[in-house]
């Protein structure tokens, strides 16, 4: 009797364990998440601390693309014409380039292409110049020198956030809603321009419809808080003239600084103001309102909404041009010594 | 009635005088009396006394004898206990010594605080920048906090007043080293060490937190920093007069008289370059007002080598023998060492022997008056004065007279400075994102000026405007670019030597960068230069019309710099990245003399 009993738990638990079973859990990979774009990682011993003269050595770049954004080209479209700058700068009395023909400073242009769902890690490239010290020039036994190295690439930030069209921002409306306006913190976006605040408010006021019915009209705005966290510098991203912006002399003083800052929200255009953000202190702030006299929306920017708040989706976007410094130091050793 | 007592009168008066008259006699008497016995005594005093002097000597020697044989009896009785004794003493030894060194937690941390200090001082050379900034914080922090630890305090208002007072003592400790930098480097004053130099010395010798910590502990403290201040400062001088070869026992010479010897050759050196420099104080300070109207001073940096500093040195220099009456022989001897990477040094040697009041010149023969070094070689020299020079001193009594060893050699000092250059739109791009260009684009904030080693001293930075980099420049301006000015100063090093002439001047100056010659500012430099043309470097060079007066004991070139073709200059120096590094670099080339000397005791005649 005991037995069957056992049995027949057992049977029942088999049953019951083979019903149920567990669903394996399903993530995503989200591109847009860090605060780097493309970086520079100048790999170990190259350069050397430490070289003799009349001695070739190499230097070892690798550039990786650890943002969103994909930096490339496209030959159908011209306005899609991008690469990664990378330069070299040294001091001519003591380097030169081991190739004679090679330009005194050394550009190289490269695409790389940044994370996705299938790809999460991002392109990479590695690219090695080969520099010659030059004969120590008069008494000097081991001078130290610098090489710079210059990093310039177009980029962009996206997010696509939900916000909340609150028909009544001051919770006077004791009934429940579907969503409250509130202010939204971020942190990074995979680019090194980050939105990091946004900070929607919705005036609202009520009009009589074409019907004679009263109708609530809202004018959502948003403070937008940009970030500088890549470390670099920014240049407004001008279209057209990628090539040009990464050569100093050629990019206005106008620009630098400065991002142009575009916004939606659902299928409607928002104005920003300033459109040209500066930053100051690695912050900007930008206020995107409703297009005026676009669809459905007055000439003071405000829009009818429906009985209750509702939830809409806010795409920022925002395009720049990005530059990176480093400097390292290079000791020059003579190649006969005295004691 | 009346003439009763006029008579009464007079009587009175009469036997007063009386008793007066006895009164002063019996007093006399007491006098004289007292007087006799007075001498008689101090006679009697003053012989006893001789009497004990004579004894003395007597009783001395008995007295010591007897306390001598005691001592040596003790002595001799403590030496055989002391050797049985030995071997469990030493352990025991060691074990109390070791006790006492380090059986507190005041003692570890007394000797930690000293060994960090010659640490700092012998390896690290008291340096405050960089890497090593921070490592002197941490450690001196730590040491703050320690203290406050480890010594007792009462009451909350004590401790916080100790803290203070720990946190101010590794604040010496910390920055006082850079004292160093508020002084040039350029003057010898003692020794033939600069300011800097002795306060480097200073430093060595007082490492404030073992001074605090060892006179706050009773044990042993005062005493072991006696010893260890007395052992370093000894130690340390020996090192310095020593520290040359001069215990290289020279052929022919009698050892052991040399070590003396060369000690008070090196004193008396010492002392004469300290009264030298002494004497040329007041001339060097007008002449530094003089000049300050005219254009800056110039300082660099000098270039540690490997090894031997480069120069040339004149070392050991010795004379043999070194007593001689008038008319004999002497010889003289030295070792001159040239180190240089770019040129073989050619030499030629004289001697002479002099005095207030004369002077006499000595010979070398063919292989030691001129040759040529190698870029190191060490050679030994000799110049000898005959008999028959030597037999002109005309003295009356021994006199000490100076032997002097001098050589002229050729030489060749180079200085560098790095300049960096900007885009004024980027720098001004990067200062309103509140960020700081240097550390954006990894340059140097100040320029970094170097000259090689020798026996002159190059300056190309201006220490009174230091320039700030990087450069910015901007072709959106009219007028071309403003550039920073191009200086050196050319200063005599050693006090012992003189720059005879300077032979040459050479800038060499990176395109597109030129100097503007007609703006030259020089002391007392003619400037006409004779420009040849690298690839890639504009040369300026100097011939002749270079005049190095000794009393100014040193000149400056100033000149003002250009950029070729203008606000397209800039675009060349520039390029497409903004940022530009330039080496510039000078090459004096001179004519030096240098002199060592020892002195030699001359007799009027033979006294042996």
């Amino acid at each position: 009797m005991k037995l069957n009993i056992i049995l027949g738990l057992i049977i029942v638990s088999s049953l019951l364990i083979g019903c149920v079973g567990t669903d394996p859990e399903i993530t995503t990979f989200n591109p847009y998440k860090g605060s780097d774009g493309i970086t520079m990682e100048l790999l170990n011993n190259a350069p050397p601390k430490e070289v003799y003269e009349q001695d070739s050595f190499n230097i070892v770049v690798k550039l990786h693309n650890q943002g969103a954004y994909d930096v490339v080209s496209n030959p159908k479209d011209s306005s899609k014409n991008e690469y990664a700058y990378f330069r070299i700068i040294y001091d001519n009395f003591y380097f030169e380039m081991a190739d004679p023909n090679a330009q005194a400073q050394t550009v190289y242009k490269q695409e790389l292409t940044g994370k996705d769902p299938f790809d999460h890690y991002g392109q990479f490239e590695l690219q090695d110049f080969l520099l010659k010290s030059k004969t120590i020039v008069g008494q000097r036994e081991s001078p130290t020198t610098k090489i710079l190295f210059n990093l310039c690439f177009p980029y962009n930030t996206l997010l696509t956030e939900d916000v909340c069209l609150d028909r009544d921002p001051f919770g006077l409306d004791i009934r429940d809603k579907p969503c409250t306006a509130k202010p939204i913190t971020l942190r990074s976006q995979g680019a090194p321009i980050a939105i990091t605040k946004i900070d929607p408010r919705m005036p609202t006021k009520v009009a009589v419809d074409d019907k004679g019915n009263n109708i609530t009209l809202v004018a959502p705005t948003f403070a937008i808080t940009l970030k500088n966290v890549g470390g670099g510098n920014v240049i407004m991203k001008l279209d057209n003239k990628i090539d040009d912006q990464c050569v100093v002399k050629n990019t206005d003083q106008k620009y630098w600084g400065k991002i142009k800052v575009s916004a939606r929200l659902g299928n409607k255009n928002l104005t920003c103001t300033p459109e040209n953000v500066s930053f100051n202190n690695r912050e900007a702030v930008t206020n995107c309102r409703l297009q005026p006299k676009s669809g459905d929306v007055d000439k003071n920017g405000f829009m009818p909404i429906l009985q209750v708040s509702q939830p809409d989706i806010l795409i920022i976007n925002t395009s720049y041009v990005y530059t990176i410094s480093e400097g390292r130091d290079i000791k020059i050793n003579r190649g006969t010594t005295l004691p | 009635m009346a003439e009763d007592e006029e008579g009464l009168g007079a009587k009175v008066k009469a036997r007063m005088k009386d008793y007066a008259k006895q009164k002063w006699e019996n007093s006399k008497q007491r006098a004289s009396d007292y007087k006799d016995e007075k001498i008689a005594n101090t006679k009697e005093r003053a012989q006893n006394a001789k009497e004990s002097v004579k004894a003395v000597p007597g009783k001395a020697y008995r007295a010591t004898k007897h306390t001598a044989n005691q001592v040596y009896d003790a002595a001799w009785q403590g030496t055989k206990n002391a050797l049985n004794a030995a071997p469990s003493a030493v352990g025991s030894g060691i074990k109390t010594g070791a006790k006492a060194m380090f059986g507190s937690s005041y003692k570890i941390f007394f000797w930690l605080a000293l060994g960090w200090h010659l640490f700092d001082a012998l390896w690290m050379g008291f340096d405050r920048g960089g890497a090593g900034y921070g490592i002197t914080l941490a450690i001196y922090t730590i040491f703050a906090v320690w203290a406050w630890f480890i010594f007792d305090h009462h009451g909350f208002m004590d401790s916080l007043k100790a803290l203070m007072l720990y946190f101010f003592i590794s604040a010496i400790c910390i920055f006082a080293p850079l004292s160093r930098m508020l002084f040039p480097s350029a003057q010898a004053v003692f020794l033939g060490l600069s300011i800097p130099e002795l306060l480097h010395l200073i430093l060595f010798f007082v490492p404030v937190w073992a001074v605090y910590i060892g006179s706050s502990f009773q044990y042993g403290g005062m005493k072991l920093l006696r010893f260890i201040w007395f052992f370093a400062i000894v130690g340390t001088l020996i090192f310095f007069i020593f520290s040359s070869n001069a215990w290289e026992d020279l052929p022919g010479a009698p050892a052991s008289k040399v070590p003396l010897g060369k000690f008070t050759d090196r004193i008396a050196e010492g002392l004469s370059g300290f009264i030298e420099s002494l004497r040329k104080l007041p001339n060097q300070v007008v002449t530094r007002i003089h000049n300050i109207t005219i254009g800056p001073t110039y300082q660099a940096e000098v270039e540690q080598n490997r090894g031997k500093q480069l120069g040339v040195y004149l070392e050991s220099v010795e004379a043999i023998p070194r007593t001689i009456n008038v008319g004999e022989r002497v010889d003289l001897r030295a070792t001159i060492i040239a180190k240089s990477f770019v040129n073989n040094t050619k030499v030629t040697n004289k001697c002479r022997l002099t005095n207030s009041y004369f002077t006499y010149p000595g010979y070398t023969d063919d292989r030691f008056g001129k040759f040529t070094l190698a870029k190191y070689e060490t050679r030994i020299i000799s110049c000898f004065f005959p008999g028959t020079q030597t037999e002109k001193i005309n003295i009356s009594r021994p006199t000490s007279i100076k032997a002097e060893m001098i050589s002229t050699f050729e030489f060749e000092t180079w200085g560098y400075v790095t300049y960096s250059f900007i885009s004024r739109e980027l720098y001004q791009n990067t200062l309103s994102q509140q960020k700081d260009a240097n550390k954006e684009y990894g340059l140097d904030k100040y320029p970094e000026a170097v000259y090689t080693d020798g026996p002159v001293k190059l300056g190309l930075i201006d220490p009174s405007s230091p320039l700030q980099l990087p450069w910015s420049l901007t072709d959106n301006v009219e007028n071309d670019p403003l550039l920073p000015d191009f200086g050196i100063t050319i200063r005599n090093k050693d006090p012992f030597g003189r720059v005879v002439n300077i032979t040459d001047i050479q800038f060499i100056i990176p395109k597109p960068l030129t100097i503007d010659e007609t703006s030259c500012l020089p002391n007392v430099v003619k400037f006409n230069p004779v420009i040849t043309d690298d690839q890639e470097n504009n040369v300026y060079t100097l011939k002749d019309d270079i005049n190095f007066e000794r009393k100014t004991d040193y000149i400056t070139v100033r000149c003002f710099m250009h950029l070729e073709k203008g606000n397209e200059g800039i675009n060349t120096l520039l390029q497409d990245g903004g940022v530009a590094l330039a080496t510039l670099a000078v090459k004096t080339k001179y004519t030096y003399e240098l002199a060592r000397s020892t002195t030699i005791k001359v007799n009027p005649e033979d006294t042996r």
